[in-house]
């Protein structure tokens, strides 16, 4: 019996073997075929473009499209970049090392595009031999070797770490080996949650706390796994950001589940989902979208997001004067502006956010209840806290605050005497 | 064993033949149009193939373009596109995440298709851009709006800027300076009086003031529009050099006298503006502004003189041409001092040569060496490198063995740069 059962596995792997292999390669001529002719089909969601969907002279004109040619921030037409792609090796290094005709210079950008796309694709080719012979050019091959790492760092992040920590230990510095962890990330957007946390796996520390461009995402990121795993707190910030702009409700449900378990930690959250929403719905959208939120929310949750709804910045105008029209009580209101009032830089908008205020009453309230948290300051630092009580008068003055209604307001930030 | 293999082999074939390999016709993609390439897979697209010297001809014909149509990489792209097909990619790329961050890929080719969008559908490419409901988005795309507005319609695009401010808020509310670039060039174009217009409405409304190279129409009045139109602030701001550059060209004694008398009213240093405006590009014209410029000076008095000197001195010792020409205009001798102490102090900053270019110019060995020894060699920028070349320091040993220095004398000198050099 042994040997009928061992034929009959192997006959069925080798037809499940051939199937598999047979299948692969028409899917990948259809995916080739697919990409040619229709790249929006890479990305389902998107809509079919209105005119030359049919045509057989030309691909479709969507967005799509351009995020595809347009790579590295460079472009060039697409046949160009396709007979790159199917350059010999030689050929490849040609336009890597041969001299360029004259009047043609370095920042010319079709040089630029073209150097880019026969790097790239050598070290698709041969990963280990672009790096081998880029290093055998000596210095003359030294930006060639720049531009290999970073192209490792797009797509291969593991492959290119060595690489930045040898360099790293030659000619390049610290900063080098920050941005090459940054071009990573960056690259590890388009691959999804994981491949970026992969990427922070790589390069910890080198992982600047963070400027880079997130904008190439895998339609289907993960973005709470992010929100959550990440080790990068700017980074955490910023997909958060992000992630409010696509999906406000889930960014905000995360956003709230955090400040209710981290405290003070998870404080901008909100506010950053708040300025992530605002990003696509607009100052005024975005208000109207959070006003529907709030009588969701326990009293002191609801406060403490309305106190922090400008994340880590400043509320621009435009941000308060939404705010401050649709925040249904007063007491939002008053909550909002000692979030983001401050002594030290009068004026502006938050100025502007009191005098919206209407009464002079209740600016007082308002000012009374900022001034409170002045206090601990005035105690415990005497010369900042001078500043600031010379600021609130400003403030007073700017929105003529009578004397004897002034005192309720110092009296706030006045330490009680010992 | 044998027996395994052929039926292994033999799955495997047939498994292959049933999945379609070769040559079968793969499956058509789902739920999309039928490709080009599907449709005519006997007649496949002749694509062209694209060698090094076409992709160099294309490098070519790029560099011969202008540079404002450069800026946009897309242009050849786009062009086939329809003004429809150019809204609907905006559209998309509104939704796309990240379409907010500024400078980011999604929005810089959403700034590029709003450009071409902007050159054959002006009208419905700014209903577009003032109808977006992000702020940020619209903050970000407006350096696009401003940089493509069209050029025969400048006046209207400034007053647009000032009806739509809150619109430029883009890259820290300095998105705006395409627009008032151009308003301010085509301003010092027509007259004193439409220049400070923009001035003014820059000034009130608080805009970004670009760097922009004015041109001037003769018998422009410079001095009503110094009058009118530079505030203190811009003055302050040095914002002014491309007015006064062309005034010093027209007529210098009226701007000299006009600088000397903002600077006083300002309370500035008085050599503000005074030696930074553009310099005559011939020698001749060049010898006659420094002797010019010497005269001027000698005839004032007091305190305001030797700071003049000195600053002269300073600004132009860079140029060694121009601050021997300023030396040996000068007829006094501590001015001449002077003079010479700032073209060696500038020894760490406009390098070895200039300074020795200098030096060569004064005829006593022993002066020259007697400056090298006093003179405080600093470095006025903490960007240029730490250290003093090797190059330089054999350029200068070599100089002053020709000089017959004595080797120490050789030696303090060289030591006295180097520990300067390593300063920060």
């Amino acid at each position: 019996m042994k040997r009928p059962l061992t034929s009959l596995f192997a006959g069925t792997a080798g037809l499940l073997l051939g199937w598999a292999a047979a299948r692969q390669v028409a899917t990948n001529a259809t995916t080739e075929q697919t990409s040619t002719a229709t790249p929006q089909a890479a990305s389902a969601p998107l809509p079919a473009p209105l005119s030359n969907s049919g045509s057989k002279s030309q691909p479709p004109h969507d967005f799509a499209r351009l995020r595809r040619l347009m790579r590295d921030w460079l472009f060039l037409p697409e046949e160009a970049q396709h007979s790159i792609e199917r350059m010999s090796a030689d050929e490849l290094r040609g336009l890597l090392t041969a001299p360029w005709p004259d009047g043609i210079g370095n920042d010319n950008m079709v040089r630029s595009a073209t150097r880019e796309a026969a790097a790239r694709e050598l070290f698709r080719r041969d990963a280990e031999g672009s790096f081998q012979w880029a290093e055998g050019l000596g210095a003359e091959g030294h930006t060639i070797l720049l531009k290999l790492v970073k192209i490792a760092a797009i797509e291969d992040p593991r492959f290119a770490k060595p690489w930045v920590d040898k360099l790293r230990a030659k000619q390049e510095d610290d900063l080098w080996a920050a941005s090459m962890a940054r071009t990573a990330v960056e690259g590890a957007i388009s691959r999804g949650a994981d491949a970026v946390l992969e990427v922070e796996e790589i390069f910890g520390k080198d992982i600047p706390g963070f400027a880079a461009y997130l904008d190439e995402f895998d339609p289907h990121f993960d973005f709470g796994k992010l929100v959550e795993k990440s080790q990068q707190r700017d980074f955490r910030l910023e997909v958060l950001k992000v992630w409010a702009s696509v999906d406000p409700e889930a960014a905000l449900q995360r956003a709230a589940e955090q400040l209710a378990t981290k405290g003070i930690e998870a404080q901008q959250l909100p506010g950053i989902v708040y300025s992530g929403v605002a990003t696509t719905s607009g100052e005024a959208g975005a208000a109207e979208w959070l006003v529907g939120k709030l009588d969701e929310l326990p009293q002191d949750l609801r406060w403490r997001i309305v106190g922090t709804l400008s994340g880590t910045e400043m509320p621009s105008e435009a941000r308060v004067e939404a705010l401050m029209k649709v925040l249904p009580t007063q007491e939002d209101r008053i909550q909002f502006i000692a979030g983001y009032y401050s002594p030290f830089t009068p004026g502006g908008p938050m100025l502007e956010a009191l005098k919206l205020l209407g009464s002079q009453e209740v600016q007082v309230e308002a000012l009374v209840t900022t001034a409170g948290r002045y206090r601990l300051l005035m105690e415990i630092n005497p010369e900042q806290g001078k500043q600031a009580a010379d600021r609130f008068e400003e403030t007073m003055d700017a929105l003529a605050i009578p004397e004897e209604k002034r005192t309720q307001i110092r009296g706030a930030y006045t330490p009680a005497p010992k | 064993m044998k027996l395994t293999v052929s039926i292994f082999a033999a799955g495997l074939l047939i498994g292959a033949l049933a999945g379609g390999w070769p040559g079968r016709k793969p499956p058509e993609p789902p739920k999309t149009p039928p490709s080009p390439k599907a449709t005519t897979r006997e007649e496949p697209r002749k694509n062209k193939k694209w060698s090094a010297n076409d992709l160099y001809e294309l490098a070519l014909a790029d560099e011969a373009e202008s540079p404002g149509d450069r800026d946009n990489p897309l242009r050849h792209e786009l062009s086939s596109w329809t003004p429809e097909e150019l809204e609907a990619a905006l559209n998309e790329g509104l939704k796309t995440p990240g379409a907010a961050i500024e400078f980011g890929k999604v929005q810089t080719i959403m700034g590029h298709i709003l450009r071409e969008w902007m050159k054959r559908d002006f009208a419905g490419a700014l209903k577009w851009f003032e109808g977006m409901t992000s702020d940020s988005v619209r903050g970000g795309l407006s350096v696009s709006l401003a940089r493509a507005w069209p050029e025969d319609r400048i006046k209207e695009g400034f007053a647009y800027l000032l009806a739509n401010k809150r619109y430029f808020s883009g890259n820290g509310s300095t998105s705006s300076w395409p627009m008032t670039e151009a308003a301010l060039k085509s301003a010092a174009k027509q007259d004193a009086a439409s220049l400070v217009e923009v001035l003014t409405a820059i000034r009130e409304n608080d805009l970004f003031f670009p760097v922009a190279e004015l041109e001037f129409p003769q018998g422009f009045d410079f001095s009503a529009l110094m009058k009118a139109g530079i505030d203190d602030r811009m003055w302050k701001d040095n914002r002014a050099s491309s007015i006064l550059s062309a005034w010093m060209s027209r007529d210098r004694d009226a701007a000299f006298d006009a600088i000397l008398e903002k600077n006083r009213h300002t309370d500035s240093d008085p050599s503000r503006y005074l030696f930074k405006t553009a310099l005559p590009t011939t020698s001749e014209a060049l010898a006659d502004h420094v002797q010019w410029m010497t005269g001027k000076i000698q005839a004032m008095d007091g305190q305001e003189r030797e700071q003049l000197v000195s600053k002269g001195a300073e600004a132009w010792s860079s140029h060694p041409d121009v601050l021997k020409a300023f030396a040996d205009s000068l007829s006094d001798p501590a001015d001449q001092r002077i003079a010479h102490e700032a073209g060696v102090k500038a020894i760490l900053i406009a390098g070895v040569g200039n300074a020795l270019y200098h030096l060569e110019t004064i005829g006593d060995v022993e002066e020259r060496l007697a400056l090298l020894e006093s003179m405080e060699a600093r470095r006025s920028f903490p960007s240029i490198p730490r250290g003093f070349p090797e190059s330089e320091e054999t350029l200068l040993r070599e100089k002053l063995t020709e000089w017959q220095a004595d080797p120490k004398r050789v030696d303090a000198i060289v030591n006295r740069l180097q520990q300067a050099a390593s300063r920060r």
